[in-house]
């Protein structure tokens, strides 16, 4: 009887599990920080739907020939951007024309890309999927693929309700993760909340970070999000009009998107090709307005700075202060694979 | 019993044929296939190979009509007020930028802008004959960004059991194929192209 009782209970226990409901995400926004501009009632965040969305960023099933997964430029140790190469490759080799931004706090962005031609994160993945120089395959075939993987049809029912796995599934499982992808806990941070404090030449660069970059580099997410010039130059190599692709005016050709400083220790190479691999170039660059090229934005012109080389250094002090550790390091986001 | 069930499955079967409006793509009164040439009156013809895009009924519910897809040019029913209707050509820009995925906004219908939020209105592409000579174009005609926004609310005079009547004459004999085969982007000449196409609703 014991015997009988026991393995209903197990398989009451078994039954349990498997229709049991999905287990909700809850979203952290760290004190201070504004509110962010997700829309989560679109995609509601789940544990379930969560790790899905990290087995999709690392498979390389997305791309036509599966040898080039999301987590192949943007890597995780390196703030999810892709290091050491100014603008990154996908299949075949075939080289992009933008360096890949790192992707994080990405809840608070307005738009996406570096031109800012994406509004909604849900739908961001088509491009990168679909991109001939990344991973240049198609919707239709991804599905397919997907499908056919027993695991991710279990998975996707039990996040979606359905083994019919369409585009918008997979799409906002990629967006439950990198939606998740959250980092407040750089010294900066630690330092903002007083647990903390910085050393002098640290304290020495934030005040010439406050004076200096803060206008568009704006805390607590290092960044405006508006689109700029910062002088660097037409890369005649690439011909990319930047924003102006997007709006189709002249006035916004050569603007970029302001990115966040955040954890930018470990995401060179920097500006939107990529040019500078070093954060010392980058403040050289600024450093010496001589060097600025057509077209600039106004706001560094007006200021007409010129920072000598130890208050160089001492910004870069502060910059450091940005990198994240248990961000870049977090088992939570690195490698997994629903697929056996 | 039995003439209960035969009520309903008349029913059904009644608002099945009856209870759906068929959209009719023509071309000098003759309809539109895919993959055929058609002649026009000046000797010059042309060939579509993929012709579709966006509605709104007046329900609000969005549909993709797809000439190489029957079953899309059989709109759901809709009611009339005095033998009109009120129909949006492409997207607004609330739709544009909803974010929504499913249905006639999943990008597998190849209509989502990946780099640049927002849907093609209307895909045409196909070969222009101008006096002998062949000229393949394609068009992706979208934009949702004032002034060149391709998106048009038009009232449309249409009998109950009548198709919706599209005529493609305006939109092909106007076709920049010489000087700009190809449109990829939103501009001043993607919005005069669907212009062009919306004043075939009759």
């Amino acid at each position: 009887m014991k015997t009988v009782f026991f393995i209903m209970l197990s398989l009451g226990l078994c039954a349990v599990a498997l229709v049991a409901p999905n287990q909700e995400l809850d979203f952290f926004v760290p004190q201070g920080w504004p509110k962010p501009r997700y829309n989560f009632e679109s995609n509601p965040l789940s544990q379930e739907g969560f790790e899905l969305g990290r087995s999709l960023f690392y498979d390389p099933i997305l791309s036509k020939d599966s040898t080039v997964s999301c987590s192949s430029c943007h890597l995780q140790f390196t703030a999810f951007a892709h290091v050491d190469h100014p603008t990154s490759h996908g299949v075949d080799s075939r080289v992009g024309k933008r360096n890949a931004p790192g992707l994080m706090n990405l809840a608070w962005a307005p738009y996406f890309h570096w031109d800012g031609g994406v509004l909604s994160l849900n739908g961001q993945a088509v491009n990168p999927i679909t991109h001939p120089d990344e991973m240049g395959s198609d919707l239709a075939t991804v599905l397919v693929k997907l499908k056919r993987e027993k695991e991710y049809a279990a998975v996707f029912k039990k996040v979606f309700g359905t083994e019919d796995i369409k585009t918008q599934h997979v799409l906002k499982a990629l967006a439950q993760f990198t939606v998740s992808l959250v980092s407040y806990n750089s010294k900066y941070d630690r330092m903002t909340r007083k647990e903390v404090k910085f050393s002098e030449q640290e304290k020495k660069g934030y005040a010439l970070f406050l004076k200096h970059c803060n206008q568009c580099h704006k805390e607590p997410l290092f960044t405006n999000y508006e689109f700029k010039s910062n002088g660097i130059g037409v890369n005649t190599a690439l011909v990319d009009s930047g924003r102006a692709n997007i709006t189709g005016k002249a006035k916004d050709a050569f603007l970029f998107r302001v990115p966040t400083l955040r954890n930018l220790e470990y995401s060179f190479p920097y500006m939107h090709d990529g040019r500078f691999s070093k954060l010392k170039e980058v403040m050289e660059h600024y450093a010496h307005p001589a060097n600025w090229a057509f077209p600039i934005s106004t706001e560094p012109v007006k200021k007409k700075y010129m920072l000598n080389l130890a208050q160089q250094k001492d910004i870069i002090a502060f910059l450091k202060t940005l990198t994240d550790k248990g961000f870049l390091f977090s088992p939570q986001f690195g490698y997994s694979s629903i697929r056996e | 019993m039995f003439k209960f069930r035969f009520f309903t499955v008349s029913l059904l079967a009644f608002f099945f044929v009856f209870g759906q409006v068929k959209v009719e793509l023509s071309i000098h009164g003759v309809p539109v296939n895919l993959n055929q040439w058609y002649a026009q009156p000046n000797g010059d013809s042309v060939y579509v190979t993929e012709f579709k895009f966006y509605l709104v009924l007046p329900t609000d519910s969005l549909v993709l009509v797809d000439v190489s897809e029957q079953e899309s040019l059989q709109l759901p029913y809709f009611s009339l007020e005095d033998e009109t209707v009120l129909l949006r050509i492409g997207m607004d820009s609330v739709m544009n930028t909803s974010g929504r995925l499913d249905g006639p906004y999943d990008p597998l219908f190849g209509m989502y802008w990946a780099w640049n939020t927002g849907y093609t209105q209307l895909k045409c592409k196909g070969i222009l004959q101008l006096a002998g000579k062949h000229h393949p174009f394609e068009y992706h005609l979208g934009g949702y960004r004032s002034p060149h926004a391709t998106s048009v609310q038009k009232r449309i005079h249409w009998k109950e059991g009548q198709p919706l009547s599209i005529q493609l004459e305006r939109f092909l004999s106007n076709l920049p194929v010489r000087t700009q085969p190809k449109i990829m982007l939103p501009g001043a000449l993607a919005h005069q192209l669907f212009k062009n196409f919306t004043e075939g609703f009759q």
